[in-house]
């Protein structure tokens, strides 16, 4: 959902070809999500199809076919950056139903389980943490941006495993 | 050299926070001011007011080592016959005259002198001064004095009649030591003839002389004989100023006790920082010694200052010539000493336990647990026991030793019975929990801060326990009217006694409102707590009256013990003529009066000031 | 002392409060070496005993049982001048908040140590504002601590905890008080006080800040947890830090 919306947002601004719109999308997301040219063009097919978007005529300069946004395109997209976004249901999580599912099961090894999640979580924190440390804040903004979205979900996944095992202490004591 | 250094940083530390709490500071400065001003002024004023053995004597004899009266009015000449080779001698009289001017009278004691005795170097100086004009020189020549101008109703430059003749008047003269009596002095004729001599004799020649005129049926006064030691006027400045002294100990120590928990983390913070216990207790006393000794200069120049400025009213009130305010050395010294000790000891106690704490309760915030007040209430029985015991073995010794032990044992009282209140407000805190609430808050607040209203209490006791005192010991003085001499001297004018009492009640108060406005202070997060969950301001302003009411109710009934052990002592000392008196009106009015005067002040002050922090 | 020898050393340490019957360990036993350069994090639950770690680390409190050894110097065997010394020279603290006097002048504050030393005025002037300089407060080294942001006062207490011959710094919560972007600019320049060969422990609950350490321990009911069968050492989450 968010591909097809994130083509739109970059139609929007100018008309690209298909190998233009991966290189965009990487670019500003700072090759988090990297993404694969067939996937580019499925979605541009079902973009078409819906009438989002439509084949610019064929020019004389280049063979390959550049695409642009049409009007009910723009209003889908208008619509998509106005809605806020919502997990509704949740995603589904691994770590959650790992540790839901030994809390369930009653096995005696939660609290490894949590330690090891934290060890693991800590490090890929300490890991973002390196390369914001080297991010220059000036020219990289997104990407800066980007890991601080990253840390702070990292971050959240640890006040979790904190208050599980907080819980799982009190659950212990008498 | 590292010390040295330590304290130049930390002393810039203490200096600064003086200067940012200029309330606090300006407390203990004039405080200080005050005490050293009393001790200056007073000391002055009274030292002035009082006549000195030199003067006395010179009222008498000038500055002559003999005053001889002799058996028949002679000349000169036979009479220095009678004396030694190398004594000086100066002839003088004393009559009874009627002086009249116009249709008026005035009956004058006549003096006349010797040319040149009443000068300087003369042996009559002293005995008589000559406040405007001059002394007469020749024989139709008057002098009077003011009584005795206006008896007559005349000025100078006018003439009154003497035995028949018109003399003119030169001067105005007075006796030193009597303003008020009525004299006059006239020239001495040259071969007048008197009964009245003095003599300055050489010191070995003195005693033979004297008993030789003694033998020979004149009468004779001698300078050793009228001279007296000066040290008892200096006696009472220091035991009063000492006492004031303490006093101000006192309330300077709970100042210190309250910045210095208030400061507690920033002490742990210097102390995080590597200063020893040694280096912050020293920074606190120099900066103490600063504030002391800004204290002490004010002081010196308001009760110099104050001095002067009442002294030419010194004369009207005493009837005496004072002369000029004099300042004694002695009293700005030992009032310096006086208000740089108990600045020091005030801070003594507050800084080491400060320094002491160990450094991670005082960066936590947290109040050190408060085990000591066991301590304090065995040290407070221990010195009311030794205080009983010193007075019981002191009354049955000699009459200095006993005076001592009624005083010491009375020191001893105060701070015992002081000692004892953390202990007691602990207990009383323990009983509160009926009380209305801002009664319930004052008590569990005096012994939260227990540490600090020790000696507030004790301040509040120490001085109402003064008055208590004095009130008794008038009492009993009133009650025989013949009393003896010590005790007239301590209870006789109702007067000055009324004034003290009413002093020292005021500055119970003072110490109580001080006290009341340092709690106000500390515990304006729970004032805000109180705001918070809807206390209107009425109920504010009756936590703060509450909190000063009750301080001055606990000190004004322990004051009454303390009051009434040295005049019980004092009644016991004076061979059984006085009987014991118990001051009711004076004890109910410090027992009820002061905490409801404390009450409302603290009432009224809380809607004044502020209940938050003032930003700097 | 070679420049490799670690900076702090902890054997076998405990704490306990109280004695008999009431005695309550707050701490241990726990071993940790902070060599020259590194920046350690502790985390854990309150109560785990991070603060009284601190507190033992730097002379603030005595250990019940076994070591602590700062710069080579055996705790056990000072007196308490030679902690005082110890505290002025070689540890400095930083808390969550109120670390500053406030009678005194950011640089006044930073030289504090140093004039306690017995370092004389314009020396300690001089390195205090070399101090300031690095992290970055050159410029406010007149201010008093009321006129500082919160930021800028953690910032002024780093610099005195690095003053002058001070090479361990001793941390508890110091971004608790701040926002994220003050708390994030502490953490930089502690990190480059660091990169520049000092060392600090760093007590945090904050997972995001404890990031920027070389190793984060987590410590509950006194002891570090052991991460997994693949640590080497107790608790080490992960050595070493990228070139």
């Amino acid at each position: 959902m968010s591909v097809r919306n994130s083509l739109l947002a970059i139609l929007a601004a100018q008309p690209t070809h298909g190998y233009g719109l991966k290189a965009r999308f990487e670019q500003s997301t700072s090759g988090a999500w990297p993404l694969n040219i067939g996937q580019v063009y499925t979605t541009l097919a079902r973009l078409e199809r819906d009438g989002l978007v439509e084949p610019e005529p064929v020019h004389d300069e280049g063979p390959r076919q550049t695409w642009r946004i049409t009007d009910e395109g723009r209003r889908q997209l208008g619509e998509w950056f106005a809605s806020p976004v919502a997990d509704d249901p949740p995603p589904r999580d691994e770590l959650a139903i790992k540790v839901l599912l030994a809390v369930a099961a009653d096995r005696h090894d939660v609290t490894a389980i949590l330690d090891r999640q934290r060890a693991a979580t800590v490090e890929r924190l300490q890991d973002l943490t390196r390369q914001k440390m080297r991010a220059d804040p000036e020219r990289e903004l997104p990407w800066l941006l980007l890991l601080d979205a990253l840390i702070l979900k990292a971050n959240a996944e640890l006040e979790w495993l904190a208050l599980c095992e907080a819980r799982l202490s009190q659950r212990g004591a008498p | 050299m590292r010390r040295l250094s330590a304290l130049r940083a930390l002393l810039r530390v203490e200096l600064r926070d003086a200067l940012r709490n200029r309330a606090r500071s300006w407390l203990v400065v004039s405080l200080v001011a005050l005490g050293m001003a009393a001790m200056v002024g007073g000391g002055a004023l009274f030292r002035t007011a009082r006549a000195t053995p030199h003067e006395r004597c010179a009222s008498v004899l000038g500055e002559a080592s003999l005053r001889v009266r002799t058996y028949d009015a002679t000349t000169r000449e036979p009479f220095e016959r009678l004396l030694p080779p190398g004594a000086r001698v100066a002839a003088f009289s004393e009559r009874a005259a009627l002086l009249r001017a116009g249709s008026r009278e005035a009956s004058t004691a006549l003096w006349s002198f010797e040319r040149g005795a009443l000068d300087a170097g003369g042996l009559a100086q002293g005995m008589l001064r000559v406040l405007e004009g001059r002394a007469p020189r020749d024989a139709g020549e008057i002098a009077l004095s003011r009584s005795a101008l206006e008896a007559l109703g005349v000025e100078r430059g006018a003439a009154v009649d003497l035995d028949g003749r018109s003399h003119a008047i030169v001067g105005v003269v007075a006796l030193p030591e009597q303003l008020a009596s009525s004299i006059a002095l006239v020239a001495f004729a040259p071969e007048q003839e008197t009964r009245l001599w003095l003599v300055h004799a050489p010191l070995d020649a003195q005693a033979r002389l004297a008993d030789d005129l003694h033998a020979a049926g004149h009468s004779v006064q001698r300078r050793s004989e009228l001279g007296e030691s000066d040290g008892f006027e200096q006696l009472v400045t220091f035991v009063l100023g000492g006492f004031a002294f303490f006093e101000v100990a006192l309330v300077i120590g709970a100042v210190f006790a309250v910045g210095l928990r208030r400061r507690q983390r920033e002490i742990g913070l210097v102390g995080a920082n590597g200063a020893t216990a040694g280096d912050v207790v020293g920074a606190l006393w120099l900066a103490t010694l600063v504030l002391a000794a800004l204290g002490v200069l004010l002081g010196t120049l308001l009760g110099a200052g104050c001095a002067f400025a009442l002294g030419p009213w010194l004369d009207a009130w005493n009837g005496r010539w004072n002369g000029a305010v004099e300042l004694s050395g002695a009293h700005i010294a030992g009032g310096a000493a006086l208000g740089l000790a108990s600045a020091l000891l005030a801070t003594v106690l507050p800084a080491l336990a400060a320094a002491r704490l160990p450094i991670v309760v005082a960066l936590s915030g947290r109040r050190p647990v408060a085990t000591a007040s066991r301590a304090w209430l065995a040290l407070g029985a221990a010195l009311l026991g030794a205080g009983g015991l010193w007075t019981a073995l002191g009354l049955r010794a000699g009459e200095f030793a006993a005076a001592a032990s009624v005083l010491g044992g009375s020191i001893a009282a105060v701070l015992g019975l002081g000692a004892c209140s953390p202990w007691l407000l602990g207990v009383l805190s323990r009983c509160a929990s009926r009380l209305p609430l801002a009664w319930r808050l004052a008590a569990r607040d005096a012994a939260r801060f227990r540490a600090r209203n020790g000696p507030v209490v004790t301040a509040v006791l120490a001085a109402l326990s003064v008055s208590i005192a004095l009130a008794s010991l008038a009492g009993s003085v009133d009650e025989l009217v013949a009393a003896q001499a010590r005790e007239v001297s301590v209870g006789a004018d109702r007067e000055l006694v009324g004034i003290a009492i009413a002093l020292s009640a005021f500055t119970g108060l003072i110490v109580v409102l001080i006290a009341t406005a340092l709690a106000t202070t500390e515990s304006s997060a729970d004032a805000r707590v109180l705001e918070a969950v809807g206390a209107t301001p009425v109920v504010l302003r009756t936590v703060a009256g509450a909190r000063a009411g009750y301080l001055a109710l606990l000190g004004a009934l322990l004051a009454a013990p303390a009051g009434l052990y040295p005049s019980w002592g004092l009644v016991e000392l004076a061979d059984a003529k006085l009987a014991f008196h118990t001051p009711w009106r004076v004890l109910a009015a410090f027992a009820l009066g002061l905490p409801l005067l404390a009450f409302l002040s603290a009432w009224f002050a809380a809607g004044s000031a502020s209940q938050r922090p003032r930003p700097r | 002392m070679n420049s490799h020898a670690p900076i702090l050393e902890l054997e076998s340490v405990t704490r306990v409060h109280g004695a008999g019957a009431r005695a309550v360990r707050a701490l241990g036993p726990v071993s940790l070496t902070v060599a020259p350069g590194e920046l350690v994090a502790i985390m854990g639950p309150s109560g785990a005993g991070k603060s009284t770690l601190l507190a033992l680390a730097g002379a603030l409190d005595e250990p019940s049982e076994g070591r602590v050894r700062v710069a080579g110097v055996d705790l056990a065997t000072q007196s308490r001048a030679q902690l005082a010394a110890l505290r002025r020279r070689a540890v400095g603290y930083v808390f969550q908040d109120l670390n500053l006097l406030p009678g005194l002048t950011a640089a006044e504050n930073v030289a504090l140590p140093l004039e306690l030393d017995g370092l004389g005025l314009a020396r300690a002037r001089e390195e205090a504002a070399a101090a300031l300089e690095r992290v970055r407060l050159g410029t406010l080294a007149q201010r008093f601590p009321d006129e500082l942001s919160g930021g800028e006062q953690q910032r002024v207490a780093i610099a005195r905890a690095f003053v002058g011959p001070r090479k361990l710094l001793l941390a508890d919560e110091p971004t608790g008080a701040l926002d994220s972007v003050s708390g994030e600019m502490c953490m930089r320049l502690l990190r480059a006080q660091c990169d520049a060969g000092r060392s600090a422990v760093l007590v945090t609950h904050d997972a995001t800040h404890a990031a920027w350490a070389d190793r984060v321990l987590y410590l509950r009911d006194g002891r570090f947890v052991d991460a997994g069968p693949d640590a080497s050492s107790p608790a080490v989450l992960r050595a070493g830090r990228s070139a």
